[in-house]
């Protein structure tokens, strides 16, 4: 399902080494979009439609959960962060992406793995553990690709000029360097040597909670630490706070994993401390909120694509880093926990904040490396309106209808089949935000795959000419 | 900082830190978790818990490839935290002994449907969960609780008469006269995995209420 | 032009707006507090770190009280347990029957133990028991008993609460069924031996009266009732008497 974007006739022949590989990630990455979202529509449309499709093993609510949050995950936004970290690395260091061969490879297989284990999610059933999903051995073969993938990231890195680092090179260093340690530990203690009892919980939660707050925001800020100041063609506010954002973000993300154990089945250490963390995330977001929201002028917004995708993110990264220290408390827990209020800050973690930085960096990279622009202009600016309408329509009705939900359940009096009827309404609008939003993702592809023909129309005329040279010359004779 | 190297430790320093703390400490304190061992008032030792066998074994494995853990979580929180014990869906908070035998501990993290840590004890002996899985509706009305019609065979009844095993159905989700809804394995599996599903031993590490809620729900 | 844009810092002057010191001041003081707070609060709930702590409490401060029971009885017998499990357990046996490789006589179905009034079973526990003793037809010899009250001289033994609450547990497990033993009983009886301290030889406690008068009469033998009467002072024995005739 997946397809090499082609060399580019009239792009920069250095860019090649780092295009291509580059340009696959990104291009299959959107693919996976449009299919993890067509699952999770299908999926929520299931959580109010019991009977669709109920006769179905493979369609089951949770398997289609599973199955939509790993393509999502895995395959959206891992696979462009990637690409676009990839593509800074070597950018800021103004150099070549190492052996992009290998890269190519390595994207390759990971497609194909990632095929496989969304099939096979949905025709063998899901983990259990929410953070890897995937058939087991599928896992294994996964782990060793994203490690690869992550060690070229450090090969490219050391490949770079003289010179001071910059903040987006930190963030993707900080990514490529945790996604193995989350993914090889993970891998060992709940797929290989499944460990006792609730320890899987504990490390199924770190995992989780590393992955998006290790690996796909480090990615995020990077893509809006380099691009916001490269186009706003303004500097950063304070270089200080970009390092204490920096290692404040990274101290304290790498400690929220147990947060959303409240009141569960384990010790209440491990618990106070993932809040204490969770609440202490409001440092990094202070110092990286000022830093981002004060760089770019309101007047460039106008005129670039990438910057607007860009200001939408760096405005969800405020505001779900703060709806993340509220939320993590006790006091708060107790009645937002287990309710669809955390999936609303999920979604505007996901798609509010780390989507809309690594479409800015879509935007920004994809003329760049295919040596011409994006052929529908309006197309970006529907892809953003809705984007935009979709997500606020999913957030609201799943945040309201989690508020709603964790009250009417912190109630012991209020019967539980109450409680699920007045949160149908709500499940209801998701649905149609989500419906929205999935729709608005689709210009993005007819854009592309339209850029694409465009490319390939140099390669495609002098083959079409070769055939019809050759087919009437068969017909002279 | 406009060094690799001093980027790389800190990198490691980090992670490794976090890593310990969340991951090896717990491991620690535990990997090494027993059942515990007490005696109960009737005068027999108890171990608890102890390994499920058999069939709700194997209907655990039924429940994770459902994926029912995405509507349905497996803990009870404390008295102070939640309605979770005066809505009737525990008699204690569930503590982590309570999942040392359970091969993918399934905790849950959205309760689109109700906790189960205690389903077992609140179906009484009585009712049995069959009907429930083929047509969660006719049990409660306007369930949105998927229903698993594949884990049931719909087959005409045979010449040898009714199968003993066929459900009761009313209304709509009724076979047509002449045939019958039998469960196949998986479906007896998954309802003895349900039924067993309890976490009412007393834990030193998790008392009873000396005395049940008289208006809480059974 | 982005790296340069990443990499230069700018110099005061050429930042956007005057007071913009003022925003960086106050989020500096604003995490200093953050990072005070999250200190003291991983330090109060924490539960000392603790791998079967699971209630964020602070330490130090008494667990929400739990409901009180409206069968008192379910309350003793559970401290009982506690004290059983402390005390008693290693020697007899969680299931009471004790353990007869190491001489040690059972407690379920004991005749001592399902005494109607638990003067002597007080004793035993008090002050400890030694040389032989008929338990279920059988003599048990050679096994000593300790003595469990709580001295200076014995500081992991029970209190005469707990001993109260133990006894009541025992009396009313493994198929045991008999009154419960009042702290006020132990009490008395305390009171009464005070000055003893060797532990007690089964005759001498078989000379102690039933204050109630009998013994539980199903767990007798008729030869253990001729005994016991007999061991009755003949005022208790007249009193008896007029007892069972009403």
């Amino acid at each position: 399902m997946n397809r090499p974007a082609p060399t580019p006739a009239n792009a920069n022949p250095s860019c090649c080494a780092t295009g291509l590989p580059v340009l696959y990630l990104l291009g299959g990455s959107i693919l996976w979009l449009l299919a993890g979202l067509g699952l999770a529509l299908l999926a929520s449309l299931k959580q109010h439609q019991p009977w669709l499709l109920a006769s179905c093993e493979w369609v089951t609510y949770g398997r289609l959960d599973a199955a939509s949050r790993t393509a999502l995950v895995h395959g959206f936004f891992s696979q462009m962060g990637l690409g676009l970290g990839l593509w800074l690395l070597a950018r800021t260091g103004g150099t070549k992406i190492a052996a992009p061969g290998l890269v190519f490879i390595a994207g390759l297989v990971w497609n194909a793995i990632l095929t496989l284990g969304v099939a096979g999610i949905l025709v063998e059933g899901p983990s259990g553990h929410t953070s890897l999903e995937l058939p087991q051995q599928l896992t294994t073969v996964l782990t060793v690709v994203m490690t690869v993938l992550c060690l070229l990231g450090f090969a490219t890195f050391a490949k770079r000029a003289d010179g001071p680092t910059v903040p987006a090179q930190w963030f993707v260093l900080t990514a490529l360097f945790a996604l193995p340690v989350l993914a090889i530990t993970s891998q060992v203690t709940l797929s290989f040597f499944p460990v006792r009892g609730v320890l899987q919980s504990v490390i199924d939660g770190w995992n989780g909670q590393g992955l998006l707050l290790l690996w796909l925001a480090p990615l995020a800020l990077a893509s809006l630490y380099f691009f916001i100041p490269d186009i706003g063609g303004r500097p950063l506010r304070s270089p200080a706070f970009a390092k204490l954002g920096f290692w404040a973000w990274l101290f304290f993300a790498s400690w929220t994993g147990a947060a959303s154990l409240v009141g569960g089945p384990v010790p209440a250490w491990m618990v106070t401390v993932s809040i204490a963390a969770s609440v202490l995330l409001l440092i990094p977001v202070a110092f990286i909120s000022l830093n981002l929201h004060l760089v770019a002028p309101v007047s460039a917004l106008g005129r670039s694509t990438a910057l607007r995708f860009a200001a939408l993110s760096a405005i969800s990264f405020t505001v779900v880093g703060i709806l993340i220290a509220l939320i993590a408390p006790r006091c708060a827990q107790q009645v937002l926990g287990l309710t669809q209020f955390p999936v609303a800050v999920r979604e505007l973690f996901l798609f509010g904040f780390v989507g809309p930085a690594l479409f800015a960096g879509f935007y920004a990279v994809v003329p760049k490396l295919a040596g011409r622009e994006f052929p529908c202009r309006i197309s970006p600016v529907a892809h953003l309106g809705l984007t935009v309408i979709g997500l606020g329509i999913m957030v609201l009705s799943s945040g309201v209808g989690g508020w709603l939900q964790g009250w009417a359940l912190a109630d012991g009096k209020v019967g539980f089949p109450e409680v699920a009827a007045h949160l149908q309404i709500w499940l209801k609008l998701h649905t149609l935000g989500l419906a929205v939003f999935a729709f608005g993702q689709t210009p993005v592809l007819a854009n592309s795959a339209w850029l694409l023909v465009e490319c390939l129309l140099p390669f495609g005329k002098p083959a079409l000419a070769l055939f019809t040279e050759t087919s009437t010359a068969g017909a002279g004779k | 900082m406009n060094h690799g190297p001093v980027l790389f430790l800190g990198l490691v320093t980090t992670l490794v830190a976090s890593w310990t703390g969340l991951v090896a400490l717990p491991h620690r304190q535990l990997g090494a978790l027993q059942p515990d061992v007490s005696t109960n008032a009737a005068g027999a030792v108890v171990s608890y818990p102890a390994a499920r066998s058999g069939e709700a074994a194997q209907g655990a494995e039924v429940y994770r490839s459902l994926g029912c853990v995405a509507c349905h979580t497996q803990q009870v929180r404390p008295e102070n935290g939640g309605g979770d014990i005066a809505r009737g869906w525990g008699k204690r908070r569930t503590v982590a002994r309570d999942h040392l035998f359970d091969p993918t501990v399934l905790l849950g993290s959205s309760r689109l449907g109700p906790d189960l840590a205690n389903y077992g004890e609140r179906l009484g002996t009585n009712s049995f969960p069959l009907v429930r899985l083929y047509d969660p509706s006719s049990v409660a009305t306007n369930s949105t609780c998927a229903p698993v019609t594949f884990l049931f065979e719909k087959r005409p009844i045979r010449s040898s008469g009714p199968s003993s095993e066929a459900l009761v159905l009313k209304g709509t989700a009724a076979p047509p006269a002449g045939s019958e809804v039998v469960p196949t394995l998986r479906a007896r599996q998954l309802a003895a995995y349900l039924r067993s599903l309890s976490t009412t031993v007393e834990l030193p590490e998790a008392l009873l209420p000396l005395v049940e809620d008289a208006n809480a729900p059974k | 032009m982005s790296a340069d844009a990443n990499q230069s810092s700018p110099s005061r002057s050429s930042r956007a707006g005057r007071g913009s010191g003022l925003i960086e001041t106050v989020v500096l003081l604003g995490s200093a507090a953050l990072l005070v707070w999250g200190g003291l609060y991983v330090g109060s709930y924490s539960g000392r770190f603790d791998g079967s702590e699971f209630s964020e409490v602070p330490h130090g401060q008494p667990a929400k009280p739990v409901a009180v029971s409206a069968d008192p009885n379910a309350a003793v017998l559970k401290a009982g347990l506690k004290g059983y499990n402390a005390s008693c357990v290693a020697c007899h046996q969680a299931d009471g029957n004790g353990n007869p490789s190491l001489n040690i006589p059972p407690l379920a179905g004991s005749d001592w133990v399902l005494a109607e009034a638990p003067n002597r079973i007080v004793r035993i526990v008090l002050h400890g028991l030694g040389g032989p003793v008929k338990v279920k037809d059988t003599v048990w010899s050679g096994g000593a008993m300790n003595p469990w009250l709580k001295t200076a001289d014995n500081p992991a033994g029970l209190t005469p609460d707990e001993i109260a609450a133990t006894l009541s547990y025992i009396r009313n497990s493994w198929g045991n069924k008999a009154s419960l033993v009042l702290p006020e009983q132990v009490a008395a009886i305390l009171k009464e031996t005070e000055k003893r301290t060797d532990p007690w030889t089964a005759d001498e406690l078989l000379k102690v009266p039933l204050a109630a008068g009998a013994p539980a009469m199903a767990a007798l033998t008729p030869e253990q009732l001729k005994q016991a009467l007999k061991a009755l002072p003949a005022d208790a024995l007249e009193a008896l008497l007029k007892d069972v005739k009403k």
